[in-house]
């Protein structure tokens, strides 16, 4: 449908514009538009001395003047055309070519080069149906209550894991604050502060954070989502050891079908996997964090070109391609990420969980399919 | 779909204008007419398909597609319509859009318009501005892209620049990008006659309505910024000399100069190259604004618009078309038969000179403004050049001109009578010093310069008129001749008249300036501050909520001699999802003047910090840019190109037959 409409569209103005080229040929006119200004500034003149505005004497002299501009810029004009025409007319068949073919390519290949065509529009009012849009609806209505009332901690309580959803780390870290101070101590909500904590730090178990998790673990030390950070923290101290008994002990005791099983898993994965080479092994993420950028970009290279190594070796690792293409993203190589998902694709054809795991991913990177 | 569509209609429209700058140069060059013919569809469907795609982005603003980045990051669902509508250019990526879309307008307006038109002419217009339209294009493609999508789209966006959300701002953009954007035009004509080495009359008849509705959003677009400063900023200033305000005042000083040599040009066919070179000289200012704007180079109240890497970009753009013209211009122009001398004393001598003082204008402006970015660059120091240098440099140059121009326009075409026209200037300079004597007296000791200045705009207003009054009174007439003759006089006369005296007007409320009374004061709950005649009270401060803000607002009433004249309400709007507070002033117009009171901080003995001002005649300064912008739109009207007819013998003859003789027009 959507091509269909480019077609028409890229149609319609080759059409337009090649009309033209079916005018038969003819002089610029340039003898013809002089002739009929200079006319219609000699009716001016003639106006003029209707009116009373000028004198007729005057008149005569500005006639004069009118009428030698005309033949200088008659002599002008007779210099610059050019008389013979040919009888072929190899121009026109090359300007038909360009409306008909380089016009339709340039627009498709600049197109291509920045469009994103199989995304359907987003009005908001099409998403009101979904579980996110209510929450951001309700956060409005809150909000404005906890102006008024800025001691409701049941109104902080319920905003907070809003915000945290909704991306905006900074108010939710300020909402369950807000919500301990006012509630009372409450195992989960110092675990969720750390977790917006360190989302609000891209990612990393900062130093204030850490201090949230810990103390919610003291409160509850089986509070899962305590435990997952918990277990991050250590693993970005590089501790992969420690990290992966604390990963593994986590999994045992979560129940199936926990939304952070997969989370779990991931990590386990990734801290139980010996692909890495030894000296990289041994870098771990808060060294490499501790780089100067170029150097840690290198660094980083490094490990997700390894990994692509072992891939390519043995494909059969959903797990592996999964965060191969994560980290193309992120390093901002999306060309190479696009051919990752085609050769997981392509390597993973007898699993039946990868297509769907993939398209996922695929969709949430907005990676063209 | 309508957002894919809207983006592939960009891409298409970056085909076309491909198109358009090869083939009709090629036709007009071999001399086949069905190539040059192309200029003018794909100048038509360049621009629908602009507006298609405008039109697609403002329905991504209007239904909140989050899907796109900049509507997501310039947008919120809570926000008014306005605003949504206003969000869609204000941001890069969407004024951008805004810039070509109106570049496609100006095209296909002359590919419509132009129908009278040397067909030459038309075609190598048509295809500069496919030159300037294709590599903006490139530049909103490849660098800027307005649709550029983000999946998972968020559910909220992160709400316009607060500061943005304003009535003007729904305005003064495209106000400003009409006037920027229409020099281009200009310029198109001018590297056409280049190109084609075909410079006449006729050319300046068919540039003229060009530069006049260039000049004349330009005008409207500057006060609109200029009024639009003042009322958001909170400070009570109206022009800060900030680059990006005098990056919009260069090509407005240069187009000014631009329309009066252009006159000379089509009167008398003289100051053809240098026409040439001004309208050259008034795109490269507006690429340069545009530039200094876009690139981030300065840091500013614009700098809504930061992002260095573009910046290069527009670099490569501003040098190929600023250095590509005027090696043109070097190349070509001595080829140009240059006619017209004239005689020292005439009309169009007065406006040579108007000519070089403006462009003065211009190149102090320039230094003004270059200066520190070149020296910051060179030896890293910062330095900032601001109002003492511009007001020494620039007021010296403005009272001459303003001086001469009374003069200047009651001269004759071709052979002036100085003696006459100093005669006809004198009513109004006995006006203006009469003015400033009167005021002197009343006033004893009040500022000198803004007494002068007030003398001076009373002479430039009275000036304005008195070379119209002349032609249309004539000794012993009846009023029903004056009358006719009033009508039959050429539009242009009028225009011009209207527009020197809104000069006249902007330069009263300037000079009124010297009179404003500033106050700075932490004002309790109901205590009266007094403010030149008038006394400010502030009797409670209330909260308030807004659709995507929360205020609090003082209610404040302003007395005259203990009676109420007025309320205000300033506030302080604070914006919850860009997390930043902003002051709104509180503004009542008496008469011409102004209050103006803006909030500071709250203390918490219930006290208030508080700018109040109150600034007479301040409203001048706007309305006169109205009227000049009135001025451009009644000479717009009169479109007939006018031979400068001689006022020669004529005086002999009225002597001798006072009856029979008419005063001989322009």
């Amino acid at each position: 449908m959507l091509w269909a409409v480019f077609a028409m569209m890229t149609f319609a103005i080759v059409l337009a514009l090649a009309r033209s080229l079916s005018e038969r040929r003819e002089s610029f006119g340039g003898h013809d538009s002089d002739v009929a200004f200079y006319r219609g500034l000699l009716a001016e003149a003639d106006d003029d001395v209707r009116c009373g505005l000028v004198g007729p004497e005057d008149a005569m002299a500005t006639r004069a003047e009118i009428g030698r501009r005309l033949l200088a810029s008659l002599d002008s004009a007779s210099e610059s055309r050019p008389h013979a025409w040919p009888r072929w007319q190899p121009r026109r068949t090359a300007a038909a070519l360009a409306i008909a073919l380089v016009l339709p390519l340039v627009a498709l290949a600049s197109y291509l080069k920045v469009g994103a065509p199989n995304q359907p529009d987003m009005p908001i009012a099409s998403r009101r149906t979904g579980e996110d849009f209510t929450l951001a609806a309700a956060i409005s209505e809150v909000e404005t209550r906890l102006k008024g009332h800025p001691n409701d901690g049941r109104g902080f309580q319920v905003v907070a894991p809003i915000y945290l959803r909704m991306g905006r780390f900074q108010d939710a870290a300020h909402a369950y604050r807000a919500a301990l101070r006012l509630l009372g101590e409450n195992a989960e909500e110092r675990a969720s502060l750390g977790q917006a904590l360190t989302m609000a730090a891209d990612g990393v178990v900062t130093a204030e954070a850490r201090g949230a998790i810990d103390q919610a673990l003291v409160d509850d030390p089986k509070q899962p989502l305590a435990r997952f950070f918990h277990a991050l923290a250590v693993e970005q101290d590089g501790d992969t050891d420690r990290a992966r008994q604390l990963w593994e002990a986590l999994e045992a005791d979560t129940p199936a079908g926990a939304p952070w099983i997969d989370a779990v898993r991931q990590h386990l994965d990734k801290s139980s996997r010996p692909t890495q080479s030894k000296a990289e092994a041994g870098r771990s993420r808060t060294e490499i964090a501790a780089l100067p950028p170029e150097q840690r970009r290198d660094a980083i290279r490094g490990m997700v070109g390894g990994l692509a190594e072992k891939l390519s070796k043995d494909g059969h690792d959903l797990q592996g391609w999964l965060q191969l293409i994560r980290s193309y993203v992120v390093l901002g190589e999306r060309q190479k990420a696009e051919a990752a998902v085609a050769s997981a694709r392509a390597r993973l054809a007898e699993d039946a969980q990868a297509p769907e795991r993939i398209d996922e991913l695929v969709s949430q990177l907005g990676l063209k399919r | 779909m309508i957002v894919e569509t809207g983006h592939y209609a960009l891409a298409l429209a970056l085909a076309v204008a491909l198109l358009q700058s090869v083939l009709p140069l090629w036709g007009t060059r071999s001399g086949d007419s069905g190539l040059t013919s192309i200029a003018v569809p794909a100048a038509i469907t360049q621009f629908l398909l602009l507006g298609y795609a405008f039109a697609a982005l403002t329905y991504a603003h209007v239904v909140s597609d989050f899907s796109l980045v900049t509507v997501a990051e310039n947008s919120l669902t809570t926000k008014p319509l306005v605003y949504k509508l206003a969000g869609v250019w204000g941001n890069h990526e969407g004024s951008m859009l805004l810039w070509v879309l109106i570049l496609a307008a100006f095209g296909a307006a002359v590919a419509i318009l132009g129908r009278g038109m040397a067909k030459e002419l038309r075609a190598n217009t048509l295809t500069v501005q496919g030159w300037i339209s294709f590599a903006f294009l490139c530049f909103i493609l490849f660098t800027s892209d307005p649709f550029v999508r983000r999946f998972p789209a968020p559910f909220e966006g992160q709400d316009l620049n607060p500061l943005l959300q304003d009535a003007g701002l729904a305005i003064h953009p495209p106000l400003l990008y009409l006037g920027y954007v229409g020099s281009s035009i200009v310029f198109s004509f001018a590297v056409a006659a280049l190109i084609s080495g075909r410079l006449d009359a006729a050319w300046a008849r068919y540039v003229r309505p060009w530069i006049l509705i260039a000049w004349i959003f330009l005008t409207l677009g500057i006060a609109m910024g200029s009024y639009w400063a003042y009322y958001t900023l909170g400070w009570g200033g109206f022009w800060f000399w900030d680059p990006v305000e005098n990056a919009s005042l260069m090509p407005w000083l240069a187009g000014t100069a631009l329309l009066h040599s252009a006159a000379v040009m089509e009167k008398r066919e003289a100051l053809k190259i240098w026409t040439l070179f001004l309208a050259i000289l008034t795109f490269s200012l507006s690429l340069l604004g545009t530039f200094l704007v876009r690139s981030g180079v300065l840091t500013s109240v614009h700098s809504f618009a930061s992002d260095p890497t573009r910046g290069v970009f527009i670099l490569i753009i501003l040098s190929t078309f600023i250095g590509g013209s005027l090696a043109l211009y070097a190349w070509r122009a001595p080829s140009l038969s240059q006619r017209g001398l004239f005689a020292p004393v005439s009309r169009e001598s007065a406006l040579a000179v108007n000519n070089l003082l403006l462009t003065a204008c211009c190149a102090t402006v320039l230094t003004g403004t270059l200066y520190p970015l070149a020296l910051e660059a060179l030896t890293g120091d910062k330095i900032s050049v601001g109002a003492p240098f511009f007001n020494l440099t620039l007021g010296p140059l403005l009272a001459l001109i303003v001086l001469l121009m009374p003069i200047g326009q009651s001269l004759a075409w071709k052979r002036g009578d100085l003696l006459g026209a100093a005669q006809r200037a004198t009513v109004a300079a006995l006006g203006g010093l009469v003015v400033a004597l009167v005021l002197v007296a009343v006033i004893r000791g009040g500022p000198v310069l803004a007494t002068v200045g007030l003398g001076l705009a009373v002479y430039l207003i009275v000036g304005s008129f008195a070379d119209v009054m002349s032609r249309i009174r004539a000794r012993g007439q009846p009023i029903r001749v004056m009358l006719a003759r009033a009508v039959g006089l050429p539009r242009s006369a009028w225009g011009a008249a209207i527009a020197h005296a809104g000069l006249g007007v902007t330069l009263m409320g300037l000079a009124a300036t010297g009179w404003g009374v500033e106050r700075i004061a932490t004002v309790k709950l109901g205590q009266g501050i007094d403010l030149g005649p008038y006394q400010a009270t502030i009797e409670n401060l209330q909260s308030r909520q807004g659709p995507n803000y929360s205020e609090v607002l003082a209610y404040t009433v302003i007395s005259r001699g203990g009676a109420a004249v007025a309320t205000v309400e300033p506030a302080k709007r604070s914006f919850p999802v860009r997390q930043t507070t902003v002051s709104e002033a509180g503004i009542v117009t008496l008469g011409f003047g102004q209050i103006y009171i803006s909030l500071g901080d709250q203390h918490p003995d219930g006290s208030i910090d508080a700018r109040m001002f109150w600034k007479p005649l301040v409203t001048a300064i706007w309305i006169g840019g109205v009227i000049m912008a009135f001025g451009g739109i009644v000479s717009l009207s009169d479109r007939r190109l006018r031979i400068g007819f001689a006022r020669r013998a004529v005086r002999v003859r009225a002597a001798a037959n006072p009856a029979a003789a008419p005063q001989a027009a322009e």
